[in-house]
């Protein structure tokens, strides 16, 4: 029974952007992240989707250690990520990160090599540096005389390729895949995929696997979540998630993707015009967040935020729609999250 | 293992010989990239060629000048106030010195205020911008920026008056007058810099991996920003040097009998305009000097401003 | 019906001179648009098809650009010989253009209403008093189905979402009332459920308004979508031209195949490869045509010489030797 490699508990991450107000100074909240709750399982590909403002970098950023939650938890292999102020590279050689824009995501006074160079200095001192960059290229299909060469002489597809090559130098069991292929033409996308999918193989690796390009997730992911405004509202087997959505929301999203054969259009769902704009994560909507764009809303939608729960075995749905408990939690107000912000902003 | 058909040898595995000998090649091909850019304006290169004439003077003064020893105490009143002649190209000042050595003379001690300065001052102040744009918006930086502040709100020749007024006038202390002033500036160019890198990929891809702040300031952000950094500098020589220029005026700079530009402005001055050349030519000698830099870092600006993305 | 179409760019050719050499980004290029008609410029990036709309609208560098040969006929006219009044008079009231990031088009420190105004005054040559100006702005705002445009052109583009935006860079487009519109990889940088509203007000504006539009993408879902002729662009050639439902049903150049076969479907299945090696460099372009070092089916002649178009159906062409006696999608041994 494969374990859980990585698995986030109730997390919330909020970002106070300023203040309102010329006497009373409310905090201004962005609430990017408000209670994820999922697990990745040892050796998955575990996707990720949302449009902007969902929070799905902001679950990316802080697993890497850029923030530090609000509250809640992510534990690697059951070992808290964030018990010390500074992560020890132990922990941090572990998970890795691919950014989305390869353009800026390597240094461009630095060579290929130096750039290879410095994971192998901080994680694996002592190795044979020329060896294993050589090593590193290969795994992903470049030859080593890509070595001297600066980053501008290399094509989006070959920079992304070291990126790749950057994040498997200090031997990780996870990495996590913020938009891989987005910034990058079509034709060379698949070939970054597939050497993804075969790296996985090779070394075990498991992948949270984050982007906003539906049909591509459905040939990625073994399970996927989608997020809205910092919450997630279904999670389910790859298969079963693009088949039988649920939520309304990933209805929406299914029915818009532009798809290139009559046969796919087929499998989307039925066509739901989105109305409205995306709400700022600053001004949240009440009750369900998603209800003001909802064909389906009904009066307890703007009201009461609904919670997750298996509809199907292995497949979760936060929606009113779908067998809510009988009584909602007595307090819903200034839970774990609140509270410490509350506590941070008196201190000003 | 597959490696391509490198420097000829098919199959073999690159040396790092091999790795370095491509790496400079692709350097030079840089350079050659940007020589180009640079050469597309022909004012910079008048401005180039300007500063390489100053440069070659001041270093070879001792060999090239006419008459080295104008240039120590030295009087020759019978030969004074000499309109310029082939024997004296510049003619001869108040006390029969030659103005030509003496102005090539004086570029040595422009030139060597100029670099002097900015030796003292880069260093500190792109130190300061660095750390407080890579902490932007704590502690640290609201210190670092509050101070160069304090530097930036004095009016700088009033400082520098004051500096050189309580010390001894001499050369060196006028450069010490002008690098209290000067190093704040570096510091809010390198600030502005380093807080808009702070937040690339890049960057933070370097914090997730573990790398210290050391690796991070000098390492991947500095050599991102060298090139604002160089033409500042370029540009800076010319106006320490007029700043110095100006302190020597007002005889808080370079002494008699040492040959400064601006002393030589200032006590030529009172011969105008009947012996106009006492004063026009040192003052010609530091427009040289400040035009060919300018020129110089306008080239250099425009040559670099391509070269991001 | 034989009518002038509103576009016709006859061989057009743009080279940029650069550091080492000259770059022959475009190798003589046919596009056609008619009046009322959508037509798709696909490509990826570095085809050269932002270069050709630039040079249409002639807003590329002229150094280091030039453009050793061609045409760009605009209802007849030819843009590239115009003198500077009357591309005024086609800028903006002929032609119009909306750009890929509608963040980056919109200046920050102006509201709304001051740059549509601004383009109200530009356009009408300063004839108008300033209550006409602002009717004239709120007009678009409308057409562009904005919510209470009267506030909007008080508000900063910072305040807007990114969808909202788009329309506000499509509105000002609008301004003039221009009959062809060209729009840079629409709602590219925005959500999905957003650029499926922005495509389809783009389908709403042509048909009521008889607007001409192009669409530039690489995306070819939206390309389906939205056109009715699709022009598939490859390193500065056009390779293949249909009509979008046949070119979707029957893509025939390799490249267009390549690129079909390369986008990851809804069904599952895996993702392919793509197409293997990297856009030619336009220093030194491959000779014959541009596609064959990458392409599956390459022969002899590929290598040494261009090809012509080449019917396969109606309204439907490519570039490409291995239909020079017509005949089946993928060559004689396709499958």
């Amino acid at each position: 029974m494969p374990s859980d490699i990585l698995s986030f508990t109730d997390l919330k991450k909020y970002f106070v952007i300023g203040k309102k107000g010329l006497v009373q100074r409310t905090p201004i909240t962005v609430k990017a992240v408000d209670g994820v709750s999922f697990s990745i399982k040892d050796g998955e590909t575990f996707g990720l989707v949302g449009e902007s403002g969902s929070g799905k970098s902001t679950v990316a950023y802080t697993t890497i250690g850029m923030y530090r939650p609000t509250s809640g938890e992510i534990r690697f292999r059951d070992r808290d990520l964030f018990t010390e102020k500074r992560r020890p590279q132990a922990l941090r050689k572990e998970i890795q990160i691919v950014f989305q824009d390869p353009g800026s995501s390597l240094n461009p006074r630095r060579t290929i090599r130096q750039l290879l160079e410095l994971p192998l200095r901080l994680h694996r001192p002592g190795v044979n540096t020329l060896q294993e960059t050589m090593r590193l290229l290969d795994m992903v299909e470049l030859t080593a005389d890509y070595l001297p060469r600066y980053p501008q002489a290399l094509s989006g597809g070959e920079k992304q390729m070291v990126c790749i090559a950057q994040a498997l130098a200090t031997e990780p069991n996870l990495i996590i895949l913020d938009e891989p292929t987005s910034a990058l033409d079509v034709s060379i996308q698949g070939k970054i995929i597939n050497l993804l999918i075969r790296l996985q193989k090779e070394f075990n690796l498991s992948y949270l696997f984050i982007t906003h390009d539906l049909s591509l997730m459905r040939n990625v992911a073994s399970r996927v979540a989608i997020m809205y405004l910092g919450k997630i509202c279904e999670v389910a087997d790859a298969v079963e998630f693009f088949r039988t959505p649920f939520h309304p929301y990933t209805q929406m999203l299914l029915s818009s993707i532009p798809v290139i054969s009559e046969e796919e259009e087929a499998l989307k769902p039925r066509k739901i015009v989105s109305r409205g704009e995306i709400p700022s994560p600053v001004n949240i909507p009440s009750g369900c967040s998603f209800h003001l764009r909802c064909p389906h809303r009904k009066d307890i939608c703007s009201t009461l935020d609904p919670v997750m729960v298996e509809v199907q075995p292995g497949h979760l749905v936060r929606c009113h729609l779908f067998g809510q408990p009988e009584q909602p939690p007595a307090d819903r107000r200034a839970t774990g999250a609140e509270a410490v912000l509350e506590e941070e902003t008196a201190r000003g | 293992m597959n490696h391509a058909a490198f420097a000829g040898e098919a199959g073999l595995a690159p040396t790092p010989k091999q790795i370095r000998e491509m790496e400079r090649k692709t350097r030079l091909e840089n350079l050659g990239r940007s020589w180009y850019k640079f050469s597309r304006n022909s004012l910079s290169l008048v401005g180039g060629g300007m500063v390489l004439l100053v440069i070659l003077l001041a270093i070879l003064a001792p060999v090239v000048v006419p008459y080295p020893e104008h240039v120590k105490p030295f009087t020759d009143f019978p030969n004074a106030k000499l309109p310029p002649s082939l024997a004296h190209p510049f003619g001869t000042d108040e006390i029969g010195r030659d103005i030509l050595s003496r102005v090539i003379f004086g570029f040595q001690n422009a030139l060597l205020m100029g670099v002097l300065v900015l030796a003292l001052v880069v260093p500190p102040g792109v130190l300061l911008g660095l750390v407080a744009g890579y902490y932007q918006g704590t502690r640290i930086d609201t210190i670092i920026m509050r101070l160069t502040d304090i530097f930036l709100a004095v009016p700088p020749l009033i400082l520098a008056l004051a500096i050189a007024s309580i010390l001894k006038p001499n050369l060196w202390n006028a450069m010490m007058a002008i690098s209290l002033m000067w190093w704040p500036w570096y510091t809010r160019l390198v600030y502005g810099l380093t807080s808009t890198l702070r937040n690339e990929y890049f960057v933070i891809s370097a914090e997730t991996m573990g790398a210290s702040t050391a690796h991070i300031l000098f390492r991947e952000i500095l050599p991102n920003i060298v090139s604002p950094i160089f033409t500042k500098i370029s540009l800076d020589v010319g106006w320490v040097i007029i700043i110095g220029a100006t302190l020597s005026y007002v005889g808080l700079g370079v002494q008699p009998p040492e040959p400064g530009l601006g002393t030589m402005v200032s006590s030529g001055a009172k011969y105008l305009p009947d012996q106009w050349w006492i004063a026009t030519f040192p003052a010609l000698a530091i427009v040289l000097i400040v035009l060919g830099f300018n020129l110089l870092g306008d080239g250099l600006r425009d040559m670099l401003a391509g070269e991001e993305g | 019906m034989n009518e002038t179409p509103i576009l016709d760019i006859k061989n057009l050719s743009v080279h940029f001179q650069v550091y080492g050499g000259t770059l022959k980004v475009l190798d003589g290029i046919n596009m056609v648009v008619k009046r009322g008609q959508k037509v798709g410029l696909v490509g990826e990036t570095g085809c050269g098809k932002t270069t050709s709309m630039r040079a249409t609208l002639r807003t590329l560098p002229m150094p280091p650009a030039l453009i050793p040969g061609g045409e760009i006929r605009f209802e007849g006219q030819d843009v590239l010989k115009m003198n500077a009044a009357q591309l005024r008079r086609v800028r903006g009231r002929g032609i119009a253009m909306v750009f890929q990031d509608p963040t980056a088009a919109l200046n920050p420190v102006f509201t709304v209403g001051q740059q549509i105004e601004a383009v109200v005054r530009y356009s009408t040559d300063g004839r108008l008093s300033r209550r006409e100006i602002r009717e004239r702005a709120i007009a678009p705002l409308k057409e562009v189905a904005l919510p209470d445009p009267e506030r909007m052109l008080d508000t900063y583009p910072v305040q807007l979402s990114g969808g909202m935006r788009q329309r506000v860079c499509i509105a000002m487009a609008l301004v003039a009332n221009p009959r062809l519109l060209i729009a840079d990889e629409p709602g590219t940088s925005l959500d999905v459920t957003i650029q499926d509203q922005i495509l389809r007000l783009l389908h709403n504006l042509v048909e009521e308004k008889g607007l001409s539009v192009i669409v530039i993408t690489h995306t070819l879902g939206v390309v389906r979508e939205l056109t009715d002729r699709v022009y598939v662009m490859y390193a500065g050639n056009m390779v293949e031209v249909a009509a979008t439902p046949e070119l979707f049903r029957q893509p025939f150049h390799p490249y267009t195949r390549g690129l079909m076969a390369a986008v990851p479907r809804l069904s599952g299945g895996g993702v392919s490869d793509g197409i293997p090696g990297r856009i030619p460099a336009y220093m030194q372009p491959p000779p014959g045509c541009r596609f064959h070092p990458r392409c599956p089916q390459a022969m002899e002649i590929c290598r040494q010489e261009k090809p012509a178009f080449y019917d396969v159906g109606s309204d439907h062409q490519v570039a490409c030797f291995l239909y020079r006696d017509g005949g089946q999608p993928g060559g004689s041994d396709a499958q």
